[in-house]
């Protein structure tokens, strides 16, 4: 076998192909976040028609680990994930917030909490998206886990699934709490 | 039921093409297998459709007597399998189809992409967006292209050898389609299955991507898949001519009509992604570098080598191992761009609301096919014959040089599109890369490149010297000096980049056309008729420099709208009037309308040309409430001196709205270059097949 430059193209492609198939089982829908292992960003979002009680700051870094969904009555994947994010709240033991995403109508999002259920400890209505952006929401839905002292320790890009609540962000928050 | 008669059909295809790939194979393994289906030969003697008269060889000195030439006599034998993989794909697709114009939602891959207010253009449309859908069209356009590669390699017209004829070229060339065919076919089936159903169909689909409802993504695709099944086409035959060792003027002429006719199509293909995304995206640009665009932009430059390396084959038969490799290469980056924008390797997909797709079965079936290629190609890269000498100043060393370096841009691409990925697997880290580095790595390549490409068709070959060169060129470099010393005065704080663009645009239209010129007013040799200078000029030559002519066109018009470019941004009153360039648009309100599934939001715009009106421009804001999802039409004029764009944005603070507009000068000359170099193209093309009929047609009478 002798040496010859027609083996170039053979050594080139082995190169790049073994790149593409090790990259094969990593799942970037795992989006790092420059976010994680931050504090939470500054902001204060008004309260959904007829509510009292808005989102700000103030309200996961109580001392306590919380969760952040961020959710919007236009998407569907929100609606797919919604028991999940119940049983989150049942599950879990901790205050889960709801970021409700850039609505058309403000009632949009009363309505669709009325119809499936209302399992967040308070929701903040961000209209124009603006909180949004400093929380690097990529899609709806996003689900954030911050811990007490509002540093954000996790983030999941996408819907819950029963397997994603039950192997990650359960024992996340589980681990979190000690 | 249909979808199950189209899933049938896929198994098929993957079956035939597989099948194809043994019968046609000149192995031992084809010859057992014809030995065991002689008991029924009416497997494979069913008679083809076509009436070609053959003018085989039979008495030729093959080496080993293929099977199939005692049949020689009926050659629609070869017609069979081709035909029958061809009419089952037009099934395949036309059952997908079926289901998207019926809105069948107990198709998942219908309810993805479609819903039941989605137009019934765009429901079509929707049937080729997504995984599945895609590679359907891809089969079909593979089952065509297989069966016009028959249709050339064994119909009449091409035994143009006599007793040299060796067959097994051809042999192997529809051998290795046929493989391909086969592992497109069951890469479909292992990731995206398009005909499977689910138990339960939900009552509406979740819509079309808004992004993808236009027209002129929808008729891309087509173009798309159709200058790669030419790239599978070029692939097979340099594959068939690494196997047999021969990689003579034979291939190259057979391979013409394959690169031209790929060239073409991938060129609509990008031309018309350019004007898309000119013409949605609120910010005006052709171009952005994205990875779709890069997908489409890597098989169309190795291809543009490609029609330059096989013209010096068929000519000088040198160059071998080079134009072997672009052959390989230029199906590889074709294919791998395919498995790029369909799979997730490179962070989420833009649509997050579709479910992430890993397109594995391709990918590996990619690495398979060309890890084998290139080891075959490292091999036989030694034993095609040696090179024929040529001196460094002639038309072969400007042609290799110049595909060398177009080679070098596509490999720019590359890096720039998979660097990202390498860097993500080595520390995690993401980054993306844009259009400054393009644009700084690719100047120092492009530049040279273009001046070669001025004076590279006057060459002469084998062997030219530098005075004559000077001579013939002397008109075009003192005119296109002319050009910037005028451009360069005229503006006098313009910056180098765009006046060496537009003296390079110069300069390639006056060399070309001096060329035509003197080619022209040739002083004929004694007893020519005084027509024979525009016989010898030839539809090679014409298409040849119509390309060129386009490209400068293009380069001009895209330098020119960068540098001169107008923008102005104000939040407009209804009947507010804006300036740009030598327009006036007046801006006379929203109106709120329904479109067929979007609400939008159409502003309406009055043009003025030095105070007279021109047109009404209708930029738009759409909503689609499906998908709730934004997009953004802008209005544009093509005006002589250049493109007016407009669009509008959201309701500013002050309660006006935001107009964006644009002055582009000479932004037209860049869609005219485009379409003269696929003009060029297409007429190469067409000539071609003009002359094949018209050679046809002789030999029967």
């Amino acid at each position: 076998m002798r040496f010859s430059i027609a083996v170039i193209p053979l050594v080139l492609f082995a190169a790049l192909a073994g790149v593409f198939l090790m990259n094969i089982d990593k799942d970037s829908s795992v989006v790092p976040s420059v976010l994680i292992d931050k504090p939470a960003p500054e902001f204060s979002l008004p309260p959904l028609p007829g509510r009292e009680a808005g989102l700000s700051r103030a309200d996961v870094t109580k001392g306590e680990v919380s969760v952040l969904n961020v959710f919007a009555s236009w998407c569907i994947p929100c609606r797919a994930e919604h028991p999940l994010i119940k049983r989150l709240s049942r599950e879990a033991d901790v205050p889960v917030y709801g970021l409700n995403y850039k609505e058309k109508d403000p009632q949009d999002g009363v309505k669709w909490l009325a119809e499936l259920g209302d399992p967040y400890a308070a929701v903040g209505m961000d209209l124009s998206g603006r909180t949004g952006i400093d929380f690097g929401v990529y899609g709806v839905p996003e689900t954030f886990i911050i811990d007490g002292a509002g540093q954000i320790r996790y983030k999941h890009v996408g819907p819950v699934t029963a397997d994603v609540l039950e192997d990650v962000l359960l024992p996340k928050i589980a681990e979190l709490k000690e | 039921m249909l979808a199950e008669l189209g899933h049938f059909a896929l198994l098929l295809i993957v079956v035939t093409g597989f099948g194809q790939a043994v019968l046609f194979s000149p192995l031992w393994l084809r010859s057992s297998i014809r030995a065991t289906l002689q008991g029924r030969p009416t497997v494979l003697a069913a008679t083809g459709p076509n009436g070609i008269t053959p003018e085989f060889n039979v008495t030729g000195p093959v080496s080993a007597p293929l099977p199939f030439d005692s049949q020689i006599s009926r050659p629609g034998h070869y017609l069979v399998l081709p035909a029958g993989l061809l009419l089952m794909a037009i099934v395949a697709q036309a059952a997908l189809l079926h289901a998207f114009i019926v809105s069948d939602f107990s198709l998942p891959i219908v309810a993805n992409v479609s819903h039941s207010s989605t137009p019934l253009l765009f429901r079509i449309g929707a049937a080729f967006t997504p995984d599945g859908g895609a590679m359907i069209l891809w089969l079909l356009a593979a089952s065509l292209v297989n069966v016009v590669l028959a249709m050339q390699l064994f119909g009449a017209g091409q035994s143009t050898y006599g007793q040299d004829d060796d067959r097994t070229l051809f042999y192997n060339a529809m051998s290795v389609l046929g493989l391909l065919v086969g592992v497109l076919g069951l890469a479909t089936l292992i990731d995206a299955d398009p005909f499977l159903r689910v138990a339960v169909a939900p009552l509406d689909g979740r819509g079309m991507n808004p992004q993808s409802q236009d027209v002129l993504r929808v008729l891309r695709e087509p173009f798309l898949y159709l200058g790669l099944a030419g790239l599978m086409v070029i692939y097979a035959l340099t594959l068939s001519g690494l196997l047999g060792c021969k990689f003579d003027r034979r291939i190259a002429e057979t391979l013409r009509f394959w690169v031209i006719a790929s060239w073409v199509a991938l060129g609509a293909a990008i031309a018309i992604n350019a004007y898309r995304s000119y013409s949605q995206q609120a910010w005006g640009n052709w171009w952005y570098w994205d990875t779709a665009e890069n997908s489409l932009l890597l098989p169309w430059l190795l291809t543009t080598a490609l029609v330059h390396c096989r013209a010096v084959l068929e000519k000088t038969e040198t160059l071998k191992g080079w134009t072997a490799f672009l052959g390989l290469s230029a199906l590889a980056v074709g294919w791998f761009g395919v498995y790029l924008t369909r799979s997730d390797l490179f962070g989420p997909l833009n649509e997050t609301l579709m479910k992430p797709n890993d397109s594995i079965a391709l990918l590996v079936g990619f690495c398979a096919i060309f890890a084998g290629s290139y080891y075959l190609f490292w091999r036989r890269g030694d034993e095609l014959g040696e090179p024929r000498p040529f001196e460094l100043l002639s038309r072969e060393s400007s042609m290799f040089i110049n595909s060398v370096m177009l080679a070098l841009i596509a490999a720019v691409v590359l890096i720039g599109t998979i660097y990202p990925l390498v860097l993500r697997w080595l520390d995690g880290e993401n980054i993306t890369v844009g259009g400054p580095f393009y644009v700084e790595v690719l100047v120092p390549i492009v530049v040279p490149l273009l001046f070669l490409m001025g004076f590279a068709p006057t060459l002469r070959w084998r062997q030219d010297e530098m005075w004559m060169i000077g001579r013939r060129m002397k008109l075009a470099a003192i005119l296109s000096i002319i050009i910037v010393l005028f451009v360069s005065i005229r503006f006098i704080d313009l910056s180098p980049a765009p006046l060496i663009g537009i003296g390079l645009a110069g300069w390639i239209l006056t060399a070309s056309l001096s060329d035509l010129w003197a080619r022209l007013w040739r002083q004929p040799d004694h007893g020519e008729s005084k027509y024979r200078n525009l016989q010898l000029l030839g539809p090679r030559y014409l298409s040849m420099t119509l390309a060129h002519i386009g490209l400068a066109v293009m380069l001009a018009g895209g330098a020119a709208s960068s540098v001169w470019e107008e923008q102005v941004v104000v939040s407009a009153r209804a009947g507010q009037s804006i300036q740009a360039g030598p327009y006036n648009l007046q801006y006379e309100g929203v109106a709120l309308l329904a479109g067929e599934n979007y609400a939008t939001r159409q502003a309406t715009f009055i043009l003025y040309r030095h105070a007279l009106p021109v047109t009404e421009l209708f930029p738009e804001i759409r909503y689609y409430p499906i998908r709730g999802v934004e997009t953004r039409e802008a209005g544009i004029w093509h005006g002589r001196d250049g493109d007016l764009h407009v669009s509008i944005g959201d309701r500013g603070d002050d309660g006006g709205r935001v107009v964006s507009v644009r002055f582009l000068p000479m932004m037209p000359w860049v869609w005219a270059g485009m379409i003269l170099m696929l003009t060029g193209g297409t007429i190469s093309i067409l000539t071609r097949i003009f002359l094949r009929f018209q050679k046809n047609g002789v030999s029967a009478s």
